[in-house]
């Protein structure tokens, strides 16, 4: 090399031992600290509930969204509670989160701050979700909830005949 | 050196060169491929692809980046510095590839022109926690791409070797480009510190040999000769210089080269006129100084190439006086014949 880029090259690299360590150093202070998660919350990690049976007189359609229901019961006293939900058609939204409110009627506006994530749902065919402590003793409805639309697709009140029996 | 024009000349060293280079890339992204798939199933074929050349990319820019100081410092390591160039076209075609892939897994399917999303699409400029890595990596790899297209002896030549040089010294603002992008962009996903670890010591690397060398060299530019009263320098005593062999000193401005040969002595400009090369750290071959770098070769009493070659460096007029060896720090036009300096046997 020639002497003006020998010089030019001093100190490229004397600027760049004194910026480059800055730039790394900065990145890291800012990370994101991203949460390790090694297991699912409850909500997300149920059981697959497949010896829940179903209880009869529960089946019924969804208003407006290709969804079959059925509640299911753990044992004959229903002292836990679910529903099978089955897909007969994939929903538009990628992410559909299910939720129980302790109220009946007409579908929320929004989602209110009581609700109770019951689980995901998105793949046609069944999945079964356990419902909250709450839903054995209360009646209450499922909400469907677009997490990335931020908006509530639909609701249905579940009611379970309490004198009805289970199909075992 | 080629008396006709060739795209690419190619000698047996330089495919073994390829092959290795090829070979050593493959073998990066295999490794790579194989340990995501292990580590990490969820993977995609394309995530994996985007990430892999990539790596190569920044692996192989690590590699050329230190090169250049190991060769200064070691001159065992010259015979990587033959073939560079092909190290840097392959640098841009993995990073051309990281690029492309990536601009159509993030960008390419929106309602806004993907370069338009690439500079627009993250973070805020004026924000260190949302700082955007991808324009940064858009423009290492323009000057990458300005530094592949020009790496031809065709630009070299007409650029001519000092223009084409400080062209080419854009790769350290390439680097640090690359830093920034990997340091805003795949360290902030990343929950383990390896690539931190990694991207920190390939730093240190390359800055720290880089400076090394630096430091050795201004030491020589640094060291000034006394000047004789005739107005020549004296700058060793004859027996100083190895046989076939030269010394350099930094002689009004510039390094010159004091060859030994055949009991005379040349003097000669340092600077090779193919890459500005250091010819004194070269030999005498067939009565020819032969540039370490690619084999340059000029006669040292003339600073000619043997026809039918037509480069020419710069002489300088020498003396031998006693044991002392004086160069006149005024070099002669490029290609001037000067008598050699006798060498007295002691």
């Amino acid at each position: 090399m020639i002497r003006s880029h020998r010089r030019r090259h001093f100190w490229i690299f004397a600027i760049l031992a004194v910026i480059l360590p800055l730039v790394l150093v900065a990145a890291i202070g800012v990370k994101r600290r991203a949460p390790i998660v090694d297991r699912l919350p409850p909500a997300l990690n149920q059981p697959s509930l497949g010896t829940w049976n179903p209880i009869a007189g529960t089946e019924t359609e969804w208003v407006d969204l290709p969804i079959h229901l059925r509640m299911l019961a753990s044992d004959s006293l229903r002292s836990r509670l679910g529903v099978e939900l089955t897909l007969t058609e994939a929903f538009s939204e990628p992410d559909v989160a299910v939720y129980w409110i302790a109220r009946t009627g007409a579908a929320p506006e929004t989602l209110p701050r009581n609700a109770i994530l019951v689980g995901t749902i998105g793949k046609i065919g069944a999945q079964r979700l356990e419902l909250p402590p709450q839903a054995v003793a209360t009646q209450g409805s499922l909400v469907l909830y677009s997490v990335a639309h931020g908006r509530v697709l639909g609701a249905l009140t579940i009611s379970e005949p309490r004198s009805g029996p289970s199909d075992e | 050196m080629s008396e006709r024009y060739r795209a690419v000349g190619w000698t047996r060293h330089k495919r073994i060169y390829d092959a290795i280079l090829l070979a050593g890339a493959v073998t990066v992204l295999g490794t790579f491929a194989a340990a995501t798939v292990a580590l990490e199933p969820d993977a995609t074929p394309e995530t994996i692809l985007i990430r892999g050349f990539g790596l190569v990319a920044i692996v192989l820019l690590h590699v050329i980046l230190v090169i250049g100081p190991l060769s200064r410092l070691d001159p065992r390591f010259l015979p990587l510095l033959y073939n560079r160039r092909h190290l840097g076209v392959t640098t841009f075609s993995f990073a051309l590839a990281h690029g492309l892939f990536a601009i159509i897994q993030f960008h390419a399917l929106g309602d806004i022109h993907p370069l338009v999303s690439v500079l627009s699409g993250d973070g805020d400029f004026a924000a260190l926690t949302r700082f955007p890595f991808q324009p940064l990596g858009l423009a290492a790899l323009g000057i990458l791409f300005l530094l592949a297209a020009t790496s031809h002896d065709f630009w070299l030549a007409n650029l001519t070797a000092p223009v084409w040089k400080a062209l080419h010294m854009l790769v350290y603002v390439a680097y640090a480009l690359v830093v920034g992008h990997v340091a805003f962009g795949a360290l902030q996903a990343e929950a383990q510190p390896v690539l931190a670890i990694l991207l920190g010591v390939g730093m240190v690397g390359v800055v720290g040999l880089h400076l090394a060398a630096a430091v050795r060299e201004r030491r020589v530019d640094r060291d000034i000769r006394s000047m004789t009263s005739e107005g020549y320098v004296d700058v060793c005593a004859a027996g100083e210089i190895p046989a076939n062999r030269a010394r350099v000193f930094a002689v009004g401005g510039e390094r010159v080269s004091v060859f030994r040969y055949d009991g005379k002595i040349s003097c000669v400009s340092n600077v090779c006129q193919h890459q500005n090369g250091p010819l004194g750290e070269g030999r005498i071959i067939d009565g020819c100084i032969t540039c370490p770098w690619h084999g340059y070769q000029y006669y040292p009493e003339s600073g000619q190439s043997p026809p039918p070659f037509t480069e020419r460096i710069p002489t300088f007029n020498v003396r031998v006086i006693g044991q002392r060896v004086l160069v006149d720090p005024h070099p002669n036009p490029p290609g001037t014949p000067v008598v050699p300096a006798t060498f007295p046997k002691s």
